[in-house]
């Protein structure tokens, strides 16, 4: 067991230093280069920009920049926003709390539902319901999300006035919960209808799976009621798989939903993301994609090892 | 899903063939059935577009900006004045090349890493398989926006870009086929006469493993049309005056308020489209995989993220 | 402080109302009386300011904005783009001989009894301080245009401040003490700092203390920006008490904030928003020119663009009446040359090319350009096929794209479109030169000249500056040095009468038009569009109405 979480936490090294290599290769290979937001600038002088290009160590080789890079990302150094000269993690942080309410919000909704929905689904399989399901949600996967948030822009902002379009709170106005919660609603549907659309999916196939197991006929064959079979053996059974998936939406959680964001101008990670890349603001860029990423692996060890602890017909060699 | 997880690689080898239940057929093929249908008649219409309303795509028009639909004008006029309905057809010509094209340098390069990594094993394998850790690791939305600004936005740019975020998935599931085939008797038998490995792993195991293929590919057609449009919502699709459905929906966006209707219907063709992909999908992997246990849906986990 | 006002919405304009020209003067308008400043103002802006620090980079229209109500410099910038006093008590000219004959000595009389919002008096360091560090090659200045003209200076006591520059330049007042690209920082602030701290020091985030009528309260990043009326301000006493500024980084989100009534000022509504931002009840719409244009600049290293026929033929064969009707909804003018209506230097009488496919037939077959098959132009064997680029994801610009490539086809030539996004655009594209013909909107300058010496001149090459597109006329490049050292007005405006017809007959670039912009406000009275600087700097004169 303790080897098999070593070999695991191991092999994540070469993953996290090869993520970390590709971002910054990639970033730095993207057109405009690093002082692309300066050049842009009519007022700029040559002088100004060789002075910003050793400000910022663009000067040395790239393998150069991305060991020194490393040294101090190592050590929480993530560099200094191109834009405003603060700490790329104090930039992010920023942003942290609106991700969190968007994205808590949205994930806890739809898991809710797709347990609901999914169960049913899969206990009555090839029903009128599960049919629909079905459609709908690959219906809910093949719409693109910035289309639905329009949509639901149009029906519920333009046309009825119930809700607000843009934004976490109105602007000018004192903060208030309830005005809040109104800015929630049509970005945490748009979130819900598409993850809505996966998560169900999963519930449903894990408990078709679990209730095609021996155990579960066993419990049938000896004659415990279809309740209990299903919801003393075959949920609790089929949850796990389900709950490890649904851990790594957590980790896709730091990165914010960025289209959702953009659409309902929610200032929260995503956004940011998009913005620093159009901005060429390098280190924002890297820094947040390696940090998303490295999340990404991290509970990627977690689930397997805590799936690995749990479940015994996992052999881990 | 990112690291190698024992949960998708027990699902992974678990694609065994049996026959399904007839209901189950019979259910999943009414609905094959009416995507085909509906994906057919998209394809013959967006094909036969300029004959079916006579009219260029291009044709600027300064007296009809922005008209409503109407009779003369099917879907109503963009800001240019150009009919939409024209508009939808040649950009469901663009949307579902990139579609294909996309599917074809992801599967096709997925298949070959997944092939090569499973049948070589070791060394290989261990390589192959943490870049596609390391690729799955990055957020989808963030790799297709890196790329987006490094490479480029002609249409073959474009799919090449959609194709190297959605290769992993494939060669994951070409592996596991690959791992579950070697073993078999016939394949040994081909070594054991001496086969070359390369012959072995072409001639014997990759047909054979190509089934499954086929069921990632339809889903990731769509996916793709999807994601075309993702990348045009964010600055980086196909120029103008060139219509993709992506494009258009994303101009429409500036309309939302004074011309709807430039909103709706390219969505709703994405929709429709992409829906009779993931639905002809599904049926097939019922057909190859008839307990049922994982949907398309378990398999692209993280397809979610690119457009969320 | 409007620095990069062009960058801050593609297609709009500042510029004239030439009916609000009156010579502006915070000692003018009428001050104290019996009230208190009640209220607060929320001003919708579109993206958050890099800094508030207004001496630091890069420059953006956002930190002009916010920094508007409280920080003012030495003199501000009246609508016509004349100079009017603000901290310092005249303008110095060569008539009053704050401007010494060979025109290198200046000498400045500060406004005496003026306080820092921490109570500090405002003296001739302040004025020095701003200028060294603008100058040091540790800071990173929003530009050192100007400053790095200047050879000396020196405060003979606490209100007068003496410079002496290497070189006459005309707009040295404009360039560096108006409220035009930076505002004065405190001394007694700075002066402890080392200048390599400057990028990343407090003030930034922080700006305290201020000389304006508003001073700073709090910043949340993403959210807000909060300011609140100085009592120490020695100028007239601002009417609303507080002024938000609530970022929304959106257009269609301010679209809905002004509908909703929640925001009181929507600076550059889009034209695209126009009719809607109309319909709502109780909104001001103004509407002015700008000292800003958009072209396309014409790469002349191209061999194609090289021949001036084929410019010329270019900018007959653009429909530009139907573009500024249509994709402006006539809300812009016609330009023929880069001296624009929002300057004192435009001419009128210099008129645009019209629309004539006839005459870009006529220039194109003299090139020797003929009709080939597919209607096609042909010469030497090669098709008459261009490029043209300009930014992504501006439905303006996609629409006058689409027009012009159609124009064009109708004379036989084929155009392709390759967008960029804009950081791509500017920052690759145009500044290494690797484009055929990039469409975007120039200006961005308090005086005529720095703006056409830097488009215009043959020393102006990139990285130097934005000749982007490497024309070179010696004739022109000649006026432009005699225009920096002519003082007087007049004989300026001659020597941009006559670069102006150069570039008329020229054609180094294609002139579009100068579009107007739009400002709105609900629910707020006062408010006066400037366009050359945000407007934020009378903030003293808004009033709350509902």
């Amino acid at each position: 067991m303790w080897a098999y979480i070593a070999r695991r936490v191991l092999l994540s090294i070469p993953i996290m230093i090869g993520i970390t290599a590709l971002i910054f290769l990639i970033s730095h290979s993207l057109p405009g280069g690093p002082l692309a937001m300066y050049l842009n600038l009519p007022t700029i002088t040559h002088a100004q920009i060789e002075h910003l290009t050793i400000q910022f160590g663009l000067n040395k080789p790239l393998w150069m920049q991305y060991v020194s890079w490393l040294g101090k990302a190592l050590h929480g150094d993530f560099g200094r926003s191109f834009v405003d000269g603060r700490p790329v993690l104090a930039v992010i942080g920023d942003r942290v709390p609106a991700t969190l309410e968007l994205m808590v919000t949205a994930l806890i909704i739809s898991y809710l539902l797709a347990f609901v929905l999914g169960v049913v689904s899969a206990t009555r399989q090839y029903s009128a319901f599960d049919y629909t399901m079905t459609v709908l949600s690959y219906a809910g996967m093949a719409m693109p999300v910035f289309w639905l948030g329009i949509i639901l822009i149009l029906v519920f902002s333009v046309d009825l006035h119930w809700l607000p379009t843009f934004g976490m709170v109105t602007p000018g106005v004192p903060y208030s919960f309830l005005d809040n919660v109104k800015h929630l609603i049509l970005p945490v549907i748009t979130l819900v209808v598409y993850t809505l659309a996966q998560e169900s999916r999963y519930v449903r196939s894990s408990m078709l799976e679990v209730m095609q197991q021996d155990y579960i006929r066993t419990a049938r064959a000896k004659g415990a009621p279809e309740r209990r079979v299903l919801y003393r053996h075959a949920l609790r059974n089929a949850l796990l798989p389900v709950i490890t998936v649904m851990m790594l939406d957590f980790a896709f959680l730091i990165s914010g939903a960025l289209i959702t964001e953009t659409v309902f101008a929610w200032p929260g990670m995503g956004r940011l993301f998009f913005d620093s890349l159009q901005d060429g603001n390098y280190p924002v860029v890297v820094g947040m994609a390696v940090l998303v990423s490295l999340a990404v692996v991290v509970v990627n060890i977690l689930t397997d090892i805590i799936y690995a602890v749990v479940d015994p017909r996992i052999q881990y060699s | 899903m990112g690291a190698a997880s024992p949960l998708a690689e027990a699902q992974e080898s678990q694609l065994l063939i049996r026959p399904p239940s007839f209901w189950r057929r019979l259910l999943l093929h009414k609905l094959a059935i009416v995507g085909a249908a509906v994906l057919l008649v998209v394809i013959v219409l967006c094909l036969l577009g300029p004959v079916v309303t006579g009219t260029n795509p291009n044709a600027i028009d300064f007296t009809a900006f922005g008209s409503p639909p109407s009779l003369h004008h099917l879907m109503g006029t963009d800001d240019l004045g150009r009919d939409e309905f024209t508009r939808i057809l040649f950009g469901g010509r663009i949307s579902l090349l990139v579609g294909f094209l996309a599917m074809l340098i992801g599967v096709g390069l997925g298949g070959l890493v997944g092939a090569i990594s499973g049948f070589f094993g070791g060394t290989v394998d261990f390589i192959a398989m943490r870049v596609v850790d390391i690729a799955l690791s990055i957020p989808r939305l963030f790799l297709l926006l890196l790329l987006s600004v490094t490479i480029g936005q002609s249409i073959f740019d474009i799919s090449l870009i959609i194709g190297l975020t959605a290769w992993m998935y494939p060669a994951r599931i070409m592996r596991a086929q690959v791992l579950g085939l070697r073993s078999l008797n016939y394949v040994e038998a081909a070594r054991s006469i001496g086969s070359r490995s390369t012959r072995v792993l072409f001639r014997h195991i990759v047909p054979n493993a190509i089934a499954p293929l086929i069921v990632n590919s339809t889903i990731q057609v769509g996916q793709a049309i999807v994601s075309e449009s993702v990348m045009s919502f964010l600055g980086y699709g196909i120029q103008p005056p060139t219509p993709s459905w992506g494009n258009m929906l994303t101009n429409a966006q500036t309309f939302v308020q004074t011309a709807p209707w430039l909103a709706i219907f390219p969505g709703v063709m994405i929709v429709i489209t992409v829906l009779a992909f993931n639905l002809i999908g599904d049926a097939l992997r019922d057909a190859l995989d008839p307990t049922g246990q994982k949907g398309a849906l378990g398999r692209g986990r993280n397809a979610k993220q690119a457009t969320a | 402080m409007n620095r990069f006002k062009p960058l801050l919405a593609a297609l709009l304009g500042a510029g004239m109302l030439a009916s609000v020209s009156v010579a502006f003067s915070p000692a003018m308008v009428a001050s104290a009386g019996g009230y208190t400043p009640s209220g607060s103002a929320v001003i919708g802006i579109q993206e958050q300011p890099a800094t508030l620090n207004p001496i630091i980079g890069p420059a953006m229209t956002y930190t002009g904005i916010v920094d508007g109500p409280m920080m003012p410099n030495l003199f501000d910038l009246a609508q016509n783009g004349t100079l009017v006093p603000d901290l310092a008590t005249v303008v110095p000219t060569l008539q009053n001989g704050g401007i010494s004959k060979n025109g290198l000595t200046y000498t400045f009389h500060l406004r005496p009894n003026v306080k820092w919002s921490d109570g500090v008096p405002f003296t001739s360091q302040d004025m020095i301080e701003t200028a060294k560090l603008m100058q040091n090659p540790h800071v990173n200045a929003v530009t050192t245009e100007g400053f790095t003209d200047i050879k000396s200076m020196s405060a003979p006591n606490k209100l007068t401040v003496v410079t002496t520059l290497y070189k006459p330049l005309a707009s040295y007042l404009s360039t560096c003490w108006s409220n035009f690209n930076i505002s004065i920082i405190p001394a007694h602030v700075f002066d402890t700092v080392p200048p390599s701290q400057v990028n990343y020091f407090q003030y930034n985030e922080d700006p305290v203390p201020t000389l304006g009528p508003y001073k700073f309260v709090s910043w949340t990043h993403d959210a807000s920006i909060v300011e609140v009326a100085n009592p120490l301000y020695w100028g007239p006493k601002p009417h609303i008490k507080k002024l938000v500024f609530q970022i929304i980084p959106d257009q269609n989100t301010l679209l809905s904030a002004l509908q909703a009534g929640n925001i009181n000022l929507y600076f550059g509504v889009p034209i695209t928003q126009l009719s809607t931002v109309k319909a709502i009840s109780g909104v001001k719409l103004y509407e002015y020119n700008q000292p800003d244009w958009e072209w396309a600049q014409l790469n002349l290293k191209n061999p194609i663009l090289a021949n001036v026929d084929v410019r010329r033929a270019l900018e007959y064969a653009i429909d530009r009446s139907a573009i500024v009707k249509y994709v402006l909804k006539g809300h812009g003018t016609l330009i023929a040359d880069s001296q624009v209506p929002g300057y004192w230097s435009y001419d009128p009488a210099i008129k645009p090319y019209p629309y004539s496919p006839t005459m870009a037939d006529k220039l194109l077959n003299e090139a020797g350009w003929k009709m080939g098959p597919g209607g096609i132009r042909v010469k030497d064997g090669k098709q008459l096929v261009l490029t043209y680029s300009t930014t992504s994801g501006n439905v303006p610009r996609a629409e006058t794209e689409q027009i012009i490539q159609q124009n064009l086809l109708q004379v036989g030539i084929k155009l392709n479109i390759q967008n960029y996004p804009a950081s791509t655009f500017f920052g690759t594209i145009l500044y290494h030169g690797q484009f055929q013909i990039a469409e975007y909107e120039a200006g961005g300058a308090a005086d005529p000249d720095l703006r056409t010496w830097r488009a215009d001149s043959c020393q102006a090459f990139p990285p130097d500056g934005s000749n982007y597109g490497f024309w070179c006329n010696q004739t022109v490049s000649k006026l432009l040095t005699e225009e920096e050292s002519t003082m007087d007005i007049t004989a300026r405006k001659a020597i941009f009468n006559q670069i102006a017809q150069i570039e008329a007959s020229q054609m180094p670039s294609l002139y579009y038009f100068a579009a107007q912009g739009v400002d709105a406000t609900r629910g707020m009275n006062g408010y006066t569009p400037n366009p050359f600087v945000m407007n934020t700097f009378q903030a003293y004169n808004w009033t709350l109405s509902k």
